[in-house]
């Protein structure tokens, strides 16, 4: 009894409970097993036609993930003669591992009664943007690792795209910083209760989201592993279980990004309901997913130059004024005072 | 021509790419190019992978035999390629199809033009990434072949088209059908296609101003089809040359003045609604009469002439099982849904051709490879190939 | 310059309510559920053939018209009768389904059935001899639930599918 109440309490308590079961491990696992579903039944739907049916016939077909991910396994694991083989295999176990790290300090409300933050310190923003950036160094890694030139291009862009959605992107965050006047997140949701980020500041919201969707590869911007130019970019060698596992990298970091997105911009957990505000969370979040998974439907995308174009004339300019913005409404009183 | 693909030049900076056969964006074709950072310096297209050998085939099949050989060079437009190959025996009979068989004749050829230009479509969204424009033309070309098989029998390998007319006549209730048909097509192409791909912005950003043919390069290198006519010329084989039934009919030569890829694409918009023009004409105009020339409708059995009048299938006579053909030397053009088509034979009396050649407007197209893509980005070359309409098994014969 | 920002923010709103418009309509699917359903295809398609012996009268026109070679005639013994007469065999594996040899025919002896699915275990069995062909092909139901639709062209939806 006395092993059951320690192990029990162990497990609740909030630095285990948010990386691993909720919004940690286990739960990325499920959103992304339906998420991918979704994403090919949308497209299905828009593209007239079914998509997958036949898994699980009576549920059109939710497990078919599930099924391809066994069928991987089953995949014999190639690993070419002249590859780095140290880095070929590491670098996407390091690169899904880096990917799970800002759960650590992104806040997601309460659940049952448990403040849901691993560890709150009053520079969490900046931890959390930093935590983000290190995936796609180990994108370019696998890249280089492959000894294959058309995984070389794929990496190349990829590199060539991450400073062009970086800048932007911490413009934007620091812009909310400077709205709230705080760098801790859960200090920043707190202050949305009257009224959401978003609205004050459409600027910093629409750059915000437009380097997510680049730098986790949705259409317009899925250059990296443009599959119908250089086969699968950096992750043209990977078979069996690793090709799982690359798969899966920029889904999380999509799944990441948008718990970010909606704890700085759309409220977070606000209108809150006493004891389950994760509940509402979550469903923002998953309103996020789904629109940034139906674009793929509805685009095609762009040249990797259009794109850096777009980061740094568009983007960039666009989180300036924000900034800008940003300034003149403290300025002017600050929120509680407008 | 020689290529010399392992000595590299500028002391290894250029990274030699071979797009091979099999490779997502290259179709069944070779590519091999030289990229120095993001531009292609060099760029050489290898054909040859889908060699048939169809010239040489054709040199020992009799000449009927040839009709479902020289559709499979390039199956999306079977009904051109026979029509081409037909046109050019009938001169060498000295005869002529009476005026309903070419009225058929011209409808198949106008509905096959449509589903290849919108085949193109499919390969050029796929190209440049947009999946959902990959999969609305190809649904939308069902209610084509849907219509070609009430006409011919089967869905994509009609084998209509016979020396001194066609085998068979319409069914009832044709015409209603086909004019549902082609009014979804026009719905579908006026309004989703322009709002989800053709006016997209990200469409435009990828196809305007990329691979620019200017109008003496295009005259000069020998360029057929809607890449000739999205250069500024007016150039079209069933206006300078007409043949079916097409000096009857009224329609429009498509052309546009700049010359990329986005011109190219709206050539081929515009074409499909012209071919819908010629269509709709057709079903109105039509003449009744024989679909056979009169030399052949005495030449089957009885039964066989009864059958014909009551529900108008007729087949073949049975002289095709040894047509010999008299000696001599032809050539017919016409317009395929890529370009100009030409058939050159030569003849000697015999049961089979002593000589067959074909030049396929893919074929003369291929050179637009060299000279567009050289100098241009590694992701204008998706975009480019999906514009130009290239199709290997056409051009490799 | 800012009206063509304007204009392609327009474009790209004009894009997404497309996809939108055609996510949440329901039903406009163009798949055929083969097969749970299987297409009725029309009277004149041009499939598999079936031989009627009365009408033939051996003269090898079919034969000599075939463009691959799929067709050759045999000696055939009737058991009743003890009469000896040539008929054609079919060679599925080289047959283009061109429907020359029908179109021949002088007697009207070989007709087209329809029937373009027919699948094999082995083979030999592809090799249609004489009796085989007079009989004709045929099909068995794919699974328990097949049921057989036919195809119809609609103004709205391109094509849809009946049941018969």
């Amino acid at each position: 009894m006395e092993v059951i109440n320690l192990i029990l309490s162990l497990l609740l308590h909030p630095s285990i409970f948010v990386p691993l079961i909720f919004p940690g491990l286990i739960t990325i696992l499920v959103v992304i097993i339906l998420l991918i579903w979704a994403e090919r039944k949308i497209a299905a739907k828009i593209q007239m036609r079914i998509g997958p049916l036949y898994v699980t016939r009576r549920f059109g077909g939710v497990l078919q993930l599930l099924a391809d991910l066994l069928r991987y396994m089953f995949a014999e694991l190639i690993i070419s003669k002249d590859s780095d083989k140290l880095m070929f295999i590491a670098s996407p176990i390091i690169a899904l591992t880096v990917t799970l790290l800002p759960l650590a300090v992104i806040p997601a409300g309460s659940l049952l009664g448990i403040e849901l933050i691993a560890l709150r310190t009053s520079i969490g923003l900046l931890a959390a943007l930093t935590l983000l950036s290190l995936t796609p160094i180990f994108i370019i890694v696998m890249g280089w690792a492959s000894n294959n030139k058309f995984a070389l291009i794929g990496s190349l862009r990829e590199g060539y795209l991450m400073i062009s959605y970086e800048v932007p992107m911490y413009l934007s965050a620091l812009s909310v910083a400077i709205l709230h006047g705080s760098l801790d997140i859960v200090n920043v949701v707190n202050n949305q209760q009257r009224i959401w980020t978003a609205l004050i500041n459409p600027f910093a919201a629409f750059s915000f989201f437009t380097s997510m969707i680049m730098s986790t590869s949705r259409f317009p911007f899925e250059i990296t592993e443009s599959d119908s130019e250089l086969v699968a970019g950096p992750y043209t060698e990977y078979s069996s279980i690793l090709y799982g596992l690359v798969m899966g990298v920029p889904y999380m970091r999509l799944y990441v990004f948008a718990l970010l997105f909606v704890d700085l911009f759309l409220g977070g957990w606000h209108p809150t309901i006493d004891g389950f505000s994760s509940i509402i969370l979550i469903s923002k979040v998953l309103i996020i997913l789904l629109f940034s998974v139906f674009l793929r439907s509805v685009y095609p995308r762009y040249r990797l130059d259009q794109a850096i174009r777009i980061g740094w004339h568009s983007l960039f300019v666009l989180s300036l004024i924000s900034i800008i913005l940003s300034l003149l409404i403290i300025g002017f009183g600050g929120i509680s005072g407008c | 021509m020689k290529v010399t693909l392992l000595k590299s030049q500028n002391s290894g900076k250029e990274i030699e790419l071979f797009i091979g056969p099999q490779h997502p964006a290259s179709g069944h074709m070779r590519f091999i190019g030289r990229v120095d950072g993001d531009i292609f310096t060099k760029f050489i297209p290898d054909p040859g992978w889908v060699h048939r050998g169809i010239e040489k085939i054709a040199e020992n099949r009799k000449w009927i035999q040839i009709i479902p050989l020289v559709e499979r060079a390039a199956i999306l437009d079977a009904a051109n390629m026979n029509i081409g190959y037909v046109i050019a025996l009938e001169r060498l009979l000295d005869i002529e199809a009476p005026p309903r068989a070419q009225y058929l004749r011209t409808l198949l050829c106008e509905i096959n033009r449509i589903t290849s230009h919108l085949y193109g479509f499919g390969i050029a969204g796929i190209m440049i990434g947009s999946s959902t424009f990959y999969m609305w033309p190809f649904a939308d070309r069902e209610p084509l072949i849907d219509i070609a098989q009430l006409i011919t029998g089967a869905r994509l390998t009609y084998s209509y088209i016979i020396p001194g007319g066609v085998r068979r006549d319409l069914p009832q209730g044709f015409k209603e059908k086909a004019l549902k048909a082609l009014k979804y097509i026009e719905r579908r192409l006026n309004n989703d296609y322009f709002r989800l791909f053709f006016d997209n912005p990200v469409t435009k950003a990828r196809y305007k101003e990329v691979g620019v043919l200017k109008e003496d390069d295009a005259i000069r290198l020998g360029i057929v089809g809607p890449n000739l006519r999205a250069s500024n010329v007016k150039y079209d084989v069933r206006k300078v040359e007409p043949y079916a039934a097409y000096s009857e009919l009224e329609f429009d030569i498509a052309y546009r003045e700049e010359g990329d890829c986005y011109a190219r694409l709206m050539v081929r918009v515009e074409e499909i609604k012209q071919s819908i023009k010629i269509i709709r004409q057709i079903l109105d105009k039509i003449p009744q009469g024989p679909i056979i020339h009169k030399k052949y409708e005495k030449l089957i059995s009885l039964k066989k002439l009864e059958e014909y009048q009551k529900t108008g299938v007729f087949g073949l006579p049975a002289i095709f099982a040894t047509l010999r053909p008299p000696a001599g030397e032809v050539i017919s053009r016409v317009e395929a849904a890529r370009g100009e088509l030409i058939f050159h034979i030569i003849s000697t009396g015999d049961l089979r051709p002593y000589r067959l050649r074909m030049v396929t407007p893919s074929f003369r197209n291929i050179v637009l490879f060299r000279e567009l893509i050289s100098g241009a980005r590694v992701m204008d070359f998706p975009a480019i190939y999906g514009s130009i309409d290239y199709f290997p098994p056409e051009s490799d014969r | 310059m800012v009206a063509k920002i304007i204009s392609n923010f327009y474009y790209h709103i004009r894009a997404m309510l497309t996809g939108l418009r055609y996510l949440l309509s329901p039903g406009v699917r163009i798949t055929l559920k083969y097969p749970d359903e299987l297409l009725l295809l029309p009277e004149n398609y041009r499939g598999m053939l079936k031989l009627n012996n009365e009408l033939c009268i051996g003269c090898g026109l079919c034969s000599q018209i075939c463009p691959a070679g799929a067709l050759s005639l045999k000696l055939f013994e009737y058991e009743q009768t003890k009469q000896i007469r040539r008929h054609p065999e079919v060679d599925y594996k080289r047959c283009i389904f061109c429907g020359f040899c029908v179109d021949i025919c002088p007697s009207k002896a070989l007709e087209l059935t329809g029937i373009h699915d027919a699948a094999f275990y082995v083979g030999d069995e592809l090799y249609y001899e004489v009796d085989r062909l007079i009989t004709g092909p045929k099909i068995d139901l794919p699974c328990k639930k097949s049921k057989y639709v036919v195809s119809e062209i609609d103004e709205v939806r391109g094509i849809v599918y009946r049941n018969v």
